[in-house]
């Protein structure tokens, strides 16, 4: 609080202090009231108005990405996106036949094919002494070592990289209105464009939309149609009826992930029980849960002493 | 002095449009309405921001949020300067305040309330930050429009940008301007009604993938709702002919763009004319007069009705012109762009190297010296306006209204705001006694004499009478007060404290309420972020409580 000098100087008193912030109420505290979000001490509109928006973009929940968001806001802290990550392209295809990134609690997976179970590489962005801890050796350790994909660096190199939250580039659209035409194109790609994942294709009209052919010219009996997964263009021997549908799952090409100070750990799953507990190679040549890691430890022995609160002595 | 309320002429227009107390400001009707239009606009104003305050993308982002608090010993007093021990007026203490480099002397507020501490204070310094321009179109003469962002026509639309164009900081509210189009609203061959639309699809600030559109029905500029940090395809829409010219703008920088950005609205933008019940736009803008002085410009639509708006009839037409002064009273030079301040009654203009605050008050002379005037005079001075700016002319004409008796002789003389008096002779003011200035003898129509046509050139206001003696006996006086009008800057700043080696170019507020600069730098132009400063504070001496707006790492009171 303040802190009082007080000096004597000639004929008058001079007093010394430092002020303290004090928030006045005002329309946008009334707003935060609505949705939930209080200003902190000395928060100027500028900033808050840019939280409450937020509530609305990004919204709260109890699940993974609520929770992030929740907490990354309420923290007066910010969602960023620092790399773009993409298969590289010969000529307008990708390089490997199904580039799929995974970003999976600890790990990354890099996959050539995901269809087929190919696995490029598996990143280790946990381990302090790993190769990919920050954000900048992450992007190094992928643009060195990967044949499939490279990085672009867009901010924050000096983050961990576990920062960046569990997603894939593998982007859906449910129930996209076909038009009544032979020829039409998809509306799938943004920007930097992309490619559908051709097994993926379902339409609600089975019999038009019967059978995927390989190539344009394959296009011979009833039921026959083909997709170009680079450009979305479709083409069918008979006209789609009303209503059909097509969703889809695409890869895209302009993945750029997003981010947040904020990190956190599902104990639950696979990837990070890795972490926390020895892997023991059983007979069948499934890995299992052995003893604790130092780490794990730590986080068991945290887990017990809140065993009593939770559940009475 | 006063200040007329635009709402005042609203209230009037209920009166007939014959009738004086709708069309003359200076008669007594309007002057009582006035003193209620002052208090209605105050209330009205309140209402536009508490509207505009329901939501936070209109909101006002520079309200009162932070304040800092610095409680004095209890055992300090402050020094009474009046005898009344029930109501004392303190002597406010010497305070000033540490920032980052230097002691800043902090003043009281004038009222030492919230309203003259926060809204109605003007900064006492600035802090300019520099940033780049990458958003730079042409203009029709082919000259870099700086914070353009896209100029297009219809036949071009739509544009398809490859990777979108990125919008410089700060990402925000983008300016529409449609011209060059003949006609928005139309009915097709079908029977179909179509409006003038334009479309942008882009990424907005918050990263979003977003759309918006927006309906145009004449040539005019617009402001987006969404805030955008990047535009990838904008679609035009029903607008004839395909020749249509679409240009989007960041900031509304200077005037020297072929065809000229539209002037500012007034923020509170509430008027009519004393010809229609319909409001009208009100506008703000900077130039010189035929003198070469310069002058803040009100501005208005020609016409009235909207439909002949739509119609093409879109001139504006001068209102006022206020001459304007620095703090010392002396002109400041050509002004070169002004900036209305949202949300409140402050306009800022800039010359080549200043910026300059004034108010946007549209200032009534003092009434109370039209003490000889029947205000049901027969006989009446008709000027051609009551306002004009320095230089400018004015006619005069002299009108019976009733010629119900004859006229055995008049006069006229003026005095000019030095106090000087002259009678009107034969169209020329002379500098004698209006005692020897009678003309004798009836007119032959209803005007009593010649029109004049005078330039006036003392600022101030000149006061006009017209003596006039019936054949009957009776006797009459008019008189009418002609101001040439100034402003006065409540502050005023100089760039070269700021940035050395820059003259202004262009000034802005941007949707988020902040002040930008266009300055040029030996033919780099560069754009200044401005933070205004406010030493100011409040008091509360039974509390011994110290109020900054500030934020001062230490303070010192004397």
């Amino acid at each position: 609080m303040n802190s009082f000098i007080n000096t004597f100087t000639v004929g008058n008193i001079h007093i010394v202090g430092i002020p303290v912030v004090q928030n006045v109420f005002n329309q946008f505290d009334q707003f935060g009231l609505m949705v939930g979000l209080p200003r902190f001490t000395g928060e100027k509109i500028e900033s808050y108005k840019t939280r409450l928006l937020d509530v609305y973009t990004n919204r709260a929940n109890a699940a993974y990405r609520g929770l992030i968001n929740g907490i990354t806001r309420e923290l007066g802290l910010q969602l960023f996106s620092p790399i773009r990550i993409y298969p590289i392209k010969s000529g307008d295809n990708f390089v490997a036949e199904n580039p799929v990134i995974i970003f999976k609690g600890p790990y990354i997976e890099l996959w050539r094919d995901l269809e087929n179970n190919i696995l490029e590489m598996e990143i280790d962005r946990f381990d302090i002494n790993g190769d990919a801890y920050l954000i900048k050796d992450m992007v190094n350790f992928i643009n060195t070592r990967s044949i499939y994909f490279r990085v672009s660096m867009e901010s924050n190199p000096y983050d961990r990289s576990i920062c960046i939250l569990n997603q894939t580039n593998i982007r859906t659209v449910e129930n996209e209105v076909v038009p009544q035409s032979e020829i039409f194109t998809l509306k799938f790609p943004d920007e930097y464009g992309g490619a559908i994942i051709s097994s993926s294709i379902s339409f609600n009209d089975s019999i038009i939309f019967k059978t995927l052919v390989p190539n344009i010219n394959s296009i011979i009996n009833d039921g026959d149609y083909f997709i170009d997964v680079v450009t979305g263009n479709v083409t069918t021997l008979n006209t789609p009826s009303p209503n059909t549908t097509i969703s889809y799952n695409w890869i895209d090409y302009g993945f750029k992930p997003v981010a947040s100070p904020v990190i956190i750990h599902d104990i639950e799953s696979p990837n990070f029980r890795r972490k926390m507990f020895q892997q023991i190679l059983g007979d069948d040549g499934i890995y299992r849960d052995g003893m604790p890691t130092e780490f794990g430890a730590e986080i068991v022995n945290e887990l017990l002493s809140l065993y009593p609160l939770l559940n009475g002595p | 002095m006063g200040t007329k309320a635009q709402i005042t002429q609203k209230l009037l227009n209920e009166y007939p449009e014959w009738s004086d107390i709708r069309t003359d400001e200076q008669s007594l009707g309007a002057q009582f309405i006035n003193t209620i239009g002052n208090k209605l606009e105050d209330l009205h104003e309140q209402l536009k921001t508490l509207g505009l305050n329901y939501y936070p993308t209109t909101a006002n982002k520079k309200d009162i949020d932070v304040v800092y608090q610095m409680q004095l010993p209890l055992t300090k007093t402050f020094e009474i300067v009046n005898t009344d021990p029930n109501n004392p007026i303190y002597n406010p203490p010497t305070v000033s305040g540490l920032t980052n480099t230097s002691w800043e002397n902090v003043v009281i507020a004038s009222g030492n309330d919230i309203e003259s501490f926060w809204y109605d204070q003007v900064p006492s310094r600035l802090e300019c930050i520099s940033y780049p321009i990458n958003n730079i179109i042409l203009d029709d003469a082919s000259t870099n429009i700086y914070s353009g962002i896209v100029s297009m026509i219809e036949a071009n639309s739509p544009l398809v940008t490859t990777s979108g164009i990125d919008v410089d900081y700060p990402q925000g509210q983008l300016w529409l301007e449609m011209y060059n189009g003949e006609q928005y609203l139309n009915i097709t061959d079908q029977g179909q009604a179509t409006r003038g639309m334009v479309t942008i699809k882009g990424t907005t600030k918050k990263g979003q993938a977003d759309s918006e559109s927006i309906i145009f029905i004449h040539n005019e500029i617009q402001r987006t709702t969404k805030e955008w940090s990047n535009i990838e395809t904008i679609f035009i829409n029903d607008i004839i002919t395909d020749q249509a010219k679409l240009r989007v703008i960041q900031h509304r920088f200077g005037k020297t763009q072929t065809p000229q950005l539209p002037p500012e609205t007034d923020f509170t933008n509430l008027t009519v004319s004393p010809f229609s019940k319909e409001d009208i736009d009100l506008f703000w803008d900077v130039g010189v007069n035929d003198l070469g002085r310069p002058i803040l410009q009100l501005l208005t639509w020609q016409v009235d009705d909207i439909k002949s708006r739509v119609g093409g009839l879109l001139g504006t037409q001068l209102i006022r012109a206020f001459e304007l002064l620095d703090t010392n009273l002396l002109n400041i030079s050509t002004p070169i762009d002004i900036a209305v301040e949202p949300f409140s009654n402050r306009l800022w203009v800039a010359d080549s190297n200043n910026l300059y605050i004034y108010t946007n008050e549209q200032t009534l002379p003092n009434m109370r010296v039209l003490n000889k005037k029947n205000f049901d005079s027969m006989s009446v001075i008709e000027p051609s306006t009551y306002h004009l700016s320095f230089g400018d002319s004015i006619q005069l004409s002299y009108i019976i209204r009733r010629p119900i008796s004859d006229v055995d002789k008049h006069r006229v003389y003026v005095k000019d705001p030095n106090g000087i008096t002259y009678s009107v002779l034969n169209g020329a003011m002379v500098l004698t006694d209006p005692s020897n200035a009678w003309v004798y003898g009836s007119p032959d129509d209803r005007n009593l004499r010649a029109s004049d046509i005078f330039s006036l050139t003392i600022r101030g206001d000149w006061i006009w009478s017209l003596d006039i003696l019936y054949s009957n006996g009776a006797s009459e006086t008019d008189q009418r007060i002609i101001s040439v009008d100034s402003k006065v800057a409540l502050a005023s700043f100089t760039l070269s404290d700021y940035v050395s080696g820059s003259t202004i170019e262009g000034i802005d507020f941007d949707s988020d309420q902040n002040l930008w600069i266009l300055i040029n730098t030996s033919g780099t132009r560069t754009k200044l972020k401005v933070i205004p400063h406010y030493d100011v504070m409040l008091i509360d001496y039974d509390k011994k409580i110290l109020i900054f707006r500030e934020q001062y790492s230490q303070i010192r009171v004397l």
